[in-house]
């Protein structure tokens, strides 16, 4: 699949249909992998796939975007399901250009996040005896078990995975994606505000939240704002809380469940939890998902006259 | 300098005492995170971990901390400023990568500026050390005049020798104080074991730090350009490192505010006219680095980085300021 | 940005609810003066902030408010098809439709933030609805959930040292 990989980008690269592919290549801890700018043909071999590409690089696409002109060179990138839907998202919200983009598709079967160095550090070196298969397992990123676009719905190239040589694989999974949002529905409202209270807490204020997540393009986000200061920036248990709202509110009906923020934060605060709310309400009440269509209207950009207004008196 | 041997059931011990007679802060879980805190039991206390998520840097210098509030007493404006209880604090299960750290706070809060919040802190504290027995890949505090085992700024240094034995060597009088009466003489083998244990840590620690003494030189090379690209600017690295003390102030209702900042951050360095020299991320990105391995080492004479790795651990997307700042003059000589 | 007062011996006593009131100029806004010049009788615990339009509501907005001690945030508006911008309200109506759910989701009392439609017409309507939204407020007791005081850091207690006064 590498091979692959890096035949197509260098083929990309030579014929000047892109001016940079950006990828994933191996990171000094020789396990996970870190995002990559290829420019040159010569560099390709810097490219990898595996399990551990778990960054969303459509991140980087708007920061790049300058370097794309229509109808090439364009802009490349290495794509999974789950990132085309932001890529999507992008393009819906008039932040790229179909055109300007080179959609690397890759046929993914799950990620794993090296959580192995994080349990590691916590459960000292207890975790070199255990069994190596069985750990993958455990690892498996809570966003893929339910995974329904392990081949991705956009691409211009697609890079299918070796293993699979015959149809691919059903593609709606029986896990319940909503599973863990709904654990926190059944409980009460007492228990759930403690339980977020407990996790807001634990905020740095670090952003890495809003840093990471592709569909978070404000030129000046809200929590920048000093005049008036909207959000406070220290961290203390009223802001935590105001931002954290904030930042899943201003993803509903785009947060296209890449999961980055949450892995991204350092305190590991459940943000996921959160956002895959306002996904299922979205869903339910307006019968949308994001990153599907980039010609949809967002839903909170539109209405229909027979939406629901029970709550209104 | 004393040493002692101190079963695990003294160590319980101690931390009981501690518990009562002073305010106890030492590491303990949340859910995955290994976090310091205020010590409720003496079981809690986690001594198999490789280091805190966060430094100890947030009790000397919090997170978000009321300077002074404005008040009115008496028809009259005046000021008031919140002050810790002056109780003794001990801190336990310190890494001696963190307690350089503070030795580095010291000199930006405790120089030529006197930060009497930081002081009044500093000066309650009692820093409690635990010898690093299993470093992680991404330590590197070797090549940073630190290391496993060091005792620089701690008071005390517990070694964990297995076997439920403790070596605990007194490094100031306030450290020796809180194992006073306890434990039993030191003997030969056990300080043998514990040069066993230092040298194995050290030779695990692989990863070295080394700066081009000709830092400087490279500012506008565009190999900034080219590894900050995949920064996405949040402030994970400065606000876990345990020498960056960078902070910023401001006005909730009626309190001043001090509370840590990011030079990752593009509105860190904007000025009132909208201004910002530091408005791409390859400048910001730098600055990082130059403010750690030149300005600090100018101004101090020291590097302001003590290897501790949790910007390489926790980065979002793995970047790696050790390999930057080594491959930094290897690549200028390529172009 | 306003700060919450602090308790004086009379609140103490009684505690009142305060709520935030966002009132729509053209329907809401004119209900709520309509009541008061038909001499409508109804609780003086909201404080009424006039807004162009219903759509004009940020959810920030409610939440500074609650963050900054309001008890409750009642946002109020044309009743649908009757916007003065044509649709203002109906796009209000989906985003608070979310927010409401996230702030319960989240564990935020929902008698907190409530959402009506009064037109100008609707004078008694407005009373009414003050008059509910007040007692479930009353019901729900203060608010201290978004507004509680600011954490400390490490638990070691605080004393508070005078500065100056001069």
């Amino acid at each position: 699949m590498i091979k692959r990989l890096q035949e197509k980008v260098g083929k990309l690269l030579r014929e000047k249909k892109v001016a940079l592919v950006i990828g994933y290549e191996m990171a000094g801890d020789g396990i996970s992998t870190t995002p990559c700018f290829i420019e040159r043909e010569d560099e390709v071999e810097r490219l990898v796939w595996n399990e551990h590409c778990v960054y969303n690089l459509s991140r980087y696409l708007i920061e790049t975007r300058e370097l794309a002109s229509s109808p090439s060179p364009k802009i490349g990138v290495v794509a999974k399901g789950c990132d085309v839907k932001s890529i999507i998202g992008l393009i819906q919200e008039n932040q790229i250009k179909r055109d300007e983009v080179v959609i690397i598709g890759m046929e993914c079967e799950g990620q794993f996040d090296v959580e192995g160095e994080r349990q590691f550090k916590v459960e000292g070196l207890k975790l070199k005896d255990k069994d190596k298969d069985k750990d993958k397992e455990g690892k498996l990123l809570e966003k893929c078990k339910a995974c329904e676009v392990h081949i991705p719905k956009v691409y211009d190239l697609l890079i299918k995975d070796d293993r699979n040589s015959g149809a691919p694989e059903p593609q709606s999974p029986e896990v319940n994606a909503y599973a863990q949002v709904e654990e926190l529905e059944g409980k009460s409202q007492e228990e759930r505000w403690q339980y977020w209270k407990k996790e807001f807490a634990r905020c740095i204020k670090c952003y890495a939240c809003r840093q990471v997540c592709p569909l978070c393009f404000c030129p000046q986000c809200i929590a920048d704002q000093t005049l008036p200061q909207w959000i406070s920036p220290s961290p203390s248990l009223k802001g935590n809380t105001t931002w954290n709202i904030v930042r899943a509110f201003h993803l509903a009906g785009r947060c296209i469940d890449c999961g980055e923020c949450e892995r991204a934060c350092p305190m590991k605060i459940p943000l996921r939890k959160i956002n895959k709310k306002l996904g299922k309400e979205i869903k339910e009440m307006f019968d949308y998902e994001a990153g599907l269509d980039s010609e949809a209207k967002p839903p909170l950009a539109d209405f229909k006259l027979e939406d629901p207004e029970e709550f209104i008196r | 300098m004393t040493e002692k041997i101190v079963s695990k059931e003294d160590l319980k011990k101690i931390l009981e005492g501690l518990m009562k007679t002073s305010e106890l802060l030492a590491p303990g879980k949340e859910g995955d995170l290994v976090l310091f805190k205020p010590v409720k039991n003496p079981e809690e206390v986690f001594f198999a971990y490789p280091n805190s998520l966060k430094p100890v840097k947030e009790f000397f210098f919090p997170p978000r901390e009321e300077l002074f509030k404005h008040e009115i007493r008496e028809g009259k404006v005046g000021l008031s400023s919140e002050h810790q209880e002056n109780r003794k604090r001990v801190i336990w299960g310190v890494r001696p990568c963190d307690a350089k750290s503070l030795l580095m706070f010291d000199k930006m809060f405790d120089g030529e500026y006197k930060d009497s919040y930081y002081l009044e802190k500093r000066a309650k504290s009692v820093l409690v050390g635990l010898a690093c027995n299993e470093p992680l890949d991404s330590c590197f505090c070797l090549s940073l005049n630190a290391g496993p085992h060091a005792k620089e700024g701690l008071d005390v240094l517990i070694t964990d020798l297995g076997d439920d034995s403790y070596l605990v060597e007194g490094i100031t009088a306030k450290g020796e104080e809180l194992f006073q009466g306890c434990g039993k003489e030191s003997g030969e083998g056990e300080r043998t074991r514990k040069k066993e244990l230092e040298e194995a840590a050290k030779k695990k620690i692989r990863k070295t730090c080394q700066p081009p003494p000709d830092l400087e030189s490279f500012f506008e090379d565009p190999y900034w350009e080219k590894v900050s690209r995949k920064c996405i600017s949040c402030g994970v690295c400065t606000y876990l490192c345990p020498t960056c003390f960078c902070f910023d102030l401001s006005y909730e209702g009626r309190d001043c505010i001090r509370f840590w900042d990011s030079c990752s951050f593009s509105p860190f360095t904007k000025m009132t006219s909208g201004e910002n020299p530091r408005r791409e991320k390859k400048t910001r990105y730098r600055q990082r680095v130059y403010h750690k391995f030149s300005y600090f080492k100018k101004n101090f004479g020291e590097i302001a980085c003590v290897g501790c790795g949790r910007c390489l651990r926790e980065c979002p997307v793995k970047v790696d300021i050790v390999e930057i700042v080594n491959q930094c003059s290897k690549d200028k000589t390529k172009d | 940005m306003t700060e919450s007062r602090e308790p004086n011996t009379e609140q103490q006593e009684e505690w009142q609810p305060k709520i935030i009131g966002f009132l729509c100029k053209w329907c809401s806004y004119a209900g709520a003066d309509l009541a008061g010049g038909s001499r409508i009788p109804y609780p003086a615990n909201i404080r009424i902030i006039r807004v162009p339009c219903s759509g004009r509501v940020n959810p920030l907005f409610v939440l500074k408010c609650l963050e900054n001690g309001a008890d409750g945030v009642l946002v109020s508006g044309c009743h649908p098809g009757d916007c003065h911008y044509s649709e203002g309200n109906y796009y209000a109506r989906r985003k608070f439709a979310v927010f409401k759910k996230l702030l319960e989701y989240l564990g935020v009392d929902p008698r907190r933030f409530q959402v009506s439609w009064v037109s100008a017409a609707e004078g008694e309507k407005w009373a009414e609805i003050v008059k509910t939204v007040v007692e479930e407020v009353r019901a729900a007791g203060p608010n201290k959930q978004l507004s509680a005081p600011v954490d400390k850091c490490s638990g070691a207690p605080v004393k508070r040292k005078h500065l100056k006064n001069d």
